[in-house]
């Protein structure tokens, strides 16, 4: 993830970047907005964080002059009590405001929040061979659609959420069938059986955890 | 290190007290020895019926904290008790102590798993309201 950092202080430009590196972010900066603005033409961003006062171009004409250009989410760096300029915000189009002083963590919580949000590749998960559409409600294995039950689907999804988390077989039942749902340790087992067949080779994903359910193992793999 | 008011209140705003105490206890935070290293980036004050906090952060390259403090005055003296939590997540605890002596102020840092350190620092060029 691209964000852009725009504040005429080094010193918080500098603690933004290390709390965002450590989130394996590609952190940018700029120094006020006029500099933004350049670089917004130059380079793609999935979010940016602005000062609001900053000599040369303030925070909010940048940010007028950056959605002429490209619709980028905004998070506005403000001081307590710029009540009035939130409502100037709000019609510009920013999506948030982090009051300072500000907890660096809480900036990343919703940077996180708000690019998730915009992200519409969210509802594709692709996990080695598996791919799943959460639009369209499809599932393919290596590129080949499978034809699976909603129960099937629905579990499938929770795994892949949880996934590497050992999932008891009370969780499974009341998360995808529902706290009302009237059912055994066997309705979960049985679509895990026919769960794993859809998966084909990647059905051993799917592991047993002895005496409590299963869970969905997957390693990221490193760059 | 600010061009105007405005842009220290930005970054250091502080509630119920004046504006020299409020840099006076944040001459005393930046000479937290837990901050030794690093330097004090954003902090706010607070004083709610009686009750001062702080919370703040701290950069310092690769080891960058947040920390939330009470504080409290003593007799020639004041003591802030800390919750330090460092970029990575690891949490200890501070008290630093300061006493104000004749010439300059006497520092007691006593953080969580490190002992007590005591050091001593100048008065602020502007002399401390405080005292």
């Amino acid at each position: 993830m691209n964000v852009l950092v725009v504040d005429d202080e080094k010193l918080i430009r500098d603690v933004i970047k290390e709390y965002l590196l450590l989130e394996k972010m590609n952190v940018f900066e700029a120094e006020n907005g006029l500099e933004a603005i350049e670089k917004v033409k130059e380079h793609n961003y999935d979010i940016i964080i602005m000062d609001i006062m900053m000599p040369k171009m303030d925070g909010y004409t940048a940010c007028r002059e950056i959605k002429k250009i490209k619709d980028i989410p905004f998070i506005m760096l403000s001081a307590r009590g710029e009540e009035y300029d939130k409502l100037i915000g709000f019609d510009l189009g920013i999506d948030d405001y982090v009051t300072k002083p500000f907890s660096p963590k809480e900036l990343v919580a919703r940077i996180k929040a708000i690019t998730k949000r915009n992200d519409k590749t969210e509802d594709i998960y692709t996990i080695k061979g598996i791919k799943l559409d959460d639009v369209a409600h499809d599932v393919y294995i290596d590129d080949k659609k499978v034809y699976l039950t909603p129960k099937e689907y629905d579990m499938l999804k929770y795994f892949i959420d949880n996934k590497n988390i050992a999932l008891s077989r009370e969780n499974l039942l009341s998360n995808i069938w529902g706290y009302d749902f009237y059912g055994d340790d066997r309705t979960i087992d049985t679509h895990v059986k026919t769960l794993r067949k859809h998966l084909g080779k990647y059905k051993n994903m799917i592991v047993t955890v002895r005496g409590m359910g299963y869970k969905f193992e997957y390693e990221e793999e490193k760059n | 290190m600010f061009d105007n008011i405005c842009e220290e209140e930005r970054n250091f705003p502080y509630f119920n007290m004046t504006l020299k105490e409020a840099r006076d206890l944040r001459y005393l935070v930046r000479n937290f020895y837990a901050f030794k290293d690093g330097e004090l980036v954003q902090m706010s004050l607070k004083n709610i019926e009686g009750v001062i906090t702080a919370n703040g952060m701290v950069f310092e390259e690769g080891k960058s904290k947040t920390f939330d403090s009470e504080i409290k005055y003593k007799n020639n003296g004041v003591i802030f008790y800390s919750e330090i939590e460092e970029i990575y997540g690891n949490k200890y605890y501070s008290i630093d102590e300061f006493n104000f002596q004749e010439k300059d102020i006497k520092v007691s840092s006593n953080i969580e798993r490190n002992g007590k350190i005591v050091r001593r620092i100048p008065y602020r060029e502007e002399g401390l309201e405080l005292k």
